[in-house]
C-alpha cells in the first residue's frame, strides 16, 4: 500500500533566499547537484535507513542569516545542522544530512524547510525481511557486539530473518566476512518468507588472535557491523622444579619450569636467580648464575606447552657459585610469580687445586679454591723432606684474614681465590720435597694432599 | 741428619698474592678470545682479550700440541688419555681442545663444555655464556 504524505510546500525557485542561498545535494565522492523543488532519496529496504547530505551555499556577495532549517515527514530526520540563527557568509556552505528510515514498504515524503522555502523530499521503502538479534531489529548503522571471549574459544549467536510486512519477501543471500566469523551451516538464503514467516541462522565466532575483532554480516545489500573482543587465555600456573633442594657451592644444577596443564596462551616470561648470602656477606658472586643469560633468562610459552623449553633442552642449567646462602629462583609469566629455593650450606674452605714448585732456592706454592663463608683466617704450611718427615717448626701458620678480606672486597667472583706463596729457603732446598697446605675458616679446616715438587 | 732450613716466613707472605683462579683461555662461540676463571662447577668467562697475530698463533700452536696429549673424541665419548676414563659427551659436541692444565674444552654449535681430567675427578661441566 502506498502511503503519501499530504504536505503543502512553498513554490520552489532556483534560489532559496533573495538571490543568495542555493541548495545542493552533495555526495561524499561525487558532483554537487542543484536541488530545485523536490528531491528523490534512494530506496531503502524496510527497517533500514539511507543518509543523504545536502549543502546550502551563499552564492551572493552579502551575508545571509539562516533562521529556519528543518524536515517534517514520517521516517525522515536531520543531523549535522548548525544551531540557528546561523550567518552564512558569502561563498561559504552549510552542510546537513537527511536520514530516511523506512518503517514499512511504500512511498514516503517530507517537507524540507530552509528559511521560507520548502523542498519536497521523496523516498520509498522496499519490502524486505528484517534482521533480528537478541530480540532487536537491526539496522545497517547498528553494531552487533558479540562480547568478550578467549582466543581459541567459540561463541554462537542466533539471528532471525523476519517478514513483518504484508507482502511476501525474498532474501537472496546471507554471508559473513571477517577473520574468525562464519556461519555454522550453509547459508539459509535464498529463502522466500510469506507475511509473518521467519528463518533463523547461527553465526559462529572463534577468534584466532586476541584483540578487537571486526566483521560484517551481509544480508542481500545490507551490511551489519560485527565486533567482539578476544582476550588471551590465562596461562596455567607455572612451577619451578629443581633437581635438588640442597647443593654445595661449586656445583651445577638443573631446573625445569612446568605448567599445571597445557597452556592455551602464548605468553612471554622470565626466570630470575637471586643469591641471598648468609650474614653480612656481599653478593659479588659472578659464578652464581644460569649458564645462559646470567642472572635471568627470558622464555616463551607456546600454546600446548606444559614444560618450558630452553633452547633444545627442557631444563635450564645453573651454577650455585661460591657463596653460602639461599638461592631463590623466581619465575614470572602470565600474571603469576612463583618461587623455589635451595640452600647452599657454609663449609670449610674448599681447595680445588694445589701445586708446588721449586725455583732455585725458592719454593712457590699455589692453592686455588673457594671459601663460601668469606672467613678464612689462617693458612698453615707443612713442608716435608724426601724421607717423608715434616721439617722442624712445622706447620708455618700465617694469619690471612686481613689479606683475604681485602681480596673479597675487590673480587667479583664470590668466594673464589688463588693464593700463591713463595718461600725462600736457606740451606739445601733440594731436601725439601713436599708440602701440605691447610686453610681454616669458621666452618672448619681443609688440607691439600701432599704436594710434591 | 738434621739440617736447618730457615724459612723467611714474613718475607714469604710479602710475596703472597691472592688473585682470580685462572683455568685457561678459550675462543667463545662468537670467536672472541677470553679467559676462563673459576673452579670446578663454578666458572666465569672474563672480558675479551685483545690479541695480536703472533700471540694468537703461538696460543693456537700450544693448544694443538697439548690437545693431542690430553683427550680425544671417539664417537659420542670423550676419552681422557692420561686416565683412560671415558665420559659421554653432550649432544652436538664435535671438537675437543685443550682448555688448561687438567682441563679439556668440548665445543658444540650452541654450547661449550669444560672437562676435568684429574684422576678420580673426571667430570664434564657446561661453561657459561659470556655476559653481553
Amino acid at each position: 500500500m502506498k502511503r503519501l504524505a499530504s504536505l503543502i510546500f512553498a513554490a520552489a525557485s532556483c534560489c532559496l533566499a533573495a538571490g543568495q542561498l542555493q541548495l545542493f545535494q552533495a555526495p561524499q565522492n561525487g558532483t554537487e547537484q542543484l536541488v530545485t523543488g523536490s528531491w528523490e532519496l534512494p530506496s531503502v529496504q524496510t527497517g533500514d535507513s539511507v543518509s543523504t547530505r545536502f549543502r546550502i551555499r551563499n552564492t551572493g556577495d552579502a551575508a545571509v542569516s539562516l533562521t529556519a532549517l528543518r524536515v517534517a515527514g514520517t521516517g525522515f530526520s536531520m543531523t549535522g545542522q548548525p544551531s540557528l540563527p546561523h550567518i552564512v557568509a558569502p561563498g561559504t556552505n552549510v552542510d546537513f544530512t537527511i536520514i530516511f528510515r523506512a518503517p514499512d514498504s511504500g512511498s514516503y515524503s517530507a517537507n524540507l524547510l530552509v528559511n521560507s522555502t520548502g523542498i519536497l523530499l521523496r523516498a520509498s521503502g522496499v519490502p524486505a525481511a528484517t534482521v533480528h538479534w537478541n530480540g532487536t531489529a537491526l539496522t545497517s548503522d547498528t553494531s552487533i557486539d558479540l562480547g568478550r571471549l578467549e582466543r581459541g574459544s567459540e561463541t554462537v549467536s542466533r539471528f532471525e530473518l523476519r517478514n513483518g510486512g504484508r507482502e511476501t519477501v525474498g532474501v537472496n543471500s546471507v554471508s559473513v566476512e571477517g577473520v574468525g566469523f562464519s556461519l555454522t551451516a550453509p547459508s539459509p538464503a535464498p529463502v522466500v518468507l510469506k507475511p509473518g514467516e521467519s528463518a533463523t541462522f547461527d553465526l559462529r565466532l572463534r577468534p584466532l588472535t586476541s584483540g578487537i575483532l571486526t566483521g560484517k554480516l551481509i544480508v542481500d545489500r545490507r551490511e551489519f557491523r560485527l565486533t567482539a573482543t578476544a582476550t588471551e587465555p590465562q596461562m596455567p600456573r607455572p612451577a619451578v622444579i629443581l633437581d635438588s633442594g640442597t647443593l654445595r657451592s661449586g656445583q651445577q644444577g638443573r631446573l625445569s619450569i612446568r605448567l599445571a596443564s597445557p597452556s592455551k596462551a602464548n605468553v612471554k616470561g622470565r626466570i630470575r636467580l637471586d643469591l641471598r648470602p648468609y650474614g653480612d656477606v656481599k653478593d659479588n658472586d659472578g659464578a652464581a648464575r644460569f649458564i645462559t643469560g646470567g642472572r635471568s633468562v627470558d622464555f616463551e610459552v607456546k600454546e600446548g606447552d606444559s614444560i618450558i623449553r630452553f633452547g633444545a633442552d627442557g631444563e635450564l642449567i645453573y651454577q650455585t657459585g661460591t657463596t653460602a646462602g639461599t638461592i631463590v629462583f623466581t619465575v614470572e609469566a602470565g600474571g603469576f610469580t612463583e618461587q623455589a629455593s635451595l640452600t647452599v650450606a657454609p663449609e670449610a674452605a674448599m681447595i680445588d687445586r694445589g701445586t708446588a714448585a721449586r725455583s732455585g732456592s725458592t719454593i712457590d706454592v699455589r692453592v686455588s679454591g673457594y671459601d663460601n663463608t668469606r672467613t678464612v683466617s689462617e693458612v698453615a704450611f707443612t713442608f716435608y723432606t724426601k724421607t717423608g718427615q715434616a721439617l722442624s717448626g712445622m706447620p708455618i701458620r700465617v694469619a690471612v684474614a686481613r689479606d683475604f678480606a681485602s681480596w673479597w672486597t675487590s673480587s667479583t667472583l664470590g668466594g673464589m681465590y688463588s693464593l700463591k706463596a713463595s718461600f725462600p729457603v736457606t740451606g739445601d732446598a733440594a731436601q725439601v720435597t713436599a708440602v701440605e697446605v691447610q686453610l681454616t675458616n669458621t666452618s672448619g679446616t681443609t688440607k691439600t694432599e701432599r704436594l710434591s715438587f | 741428619m738434621r739440617f736447618g732450613i730457615l724459612f723467611l716466613v714474613a718475607a714469604a707472605f710479602i710475596n703472597a698474592d691472592i688473585e682470580r683462579p685462572l683455568i685457561g683461555t678459550i675462543r667463545d662461540l662468537a670467536g672472541d678470545l677470553r679467559p676462563v676463571y673459576g673452579v670446578a662447577g663454578a666458572f666465569v668467562l672474563g672480558d675479551v682479550i685483545t690479541e695480536d697475530a703472533e700471540s694468537a698463533k703461538s696460543a693456537s700452536n700450544r693448544e694443538s700440541a697439548r690437545a693431542e696429549a690430553e683427550g680425544t673424541l671417539e664417537g659420542d665419548e670423550v676419552v681422557i688419555r692420561r686416565t683412560g676414563v671415558r665420559l659421554r659427551a653432550p649432544a652436538g659436541v664435535s671438537d675437543v681442545e685443550t682448555l688448561g692444565k687438567g682441563w679439556l674444552l668440548l665445543r658444540s654449535p650452541s654450547r661449550l663444555y669444560a672437562v676435568r681430567t684429574d684422576a678420580g675427578r673426571e667430570e664434564i661441566y657446561a661453561l657459561p655464556e659470556a655476559d653481553k
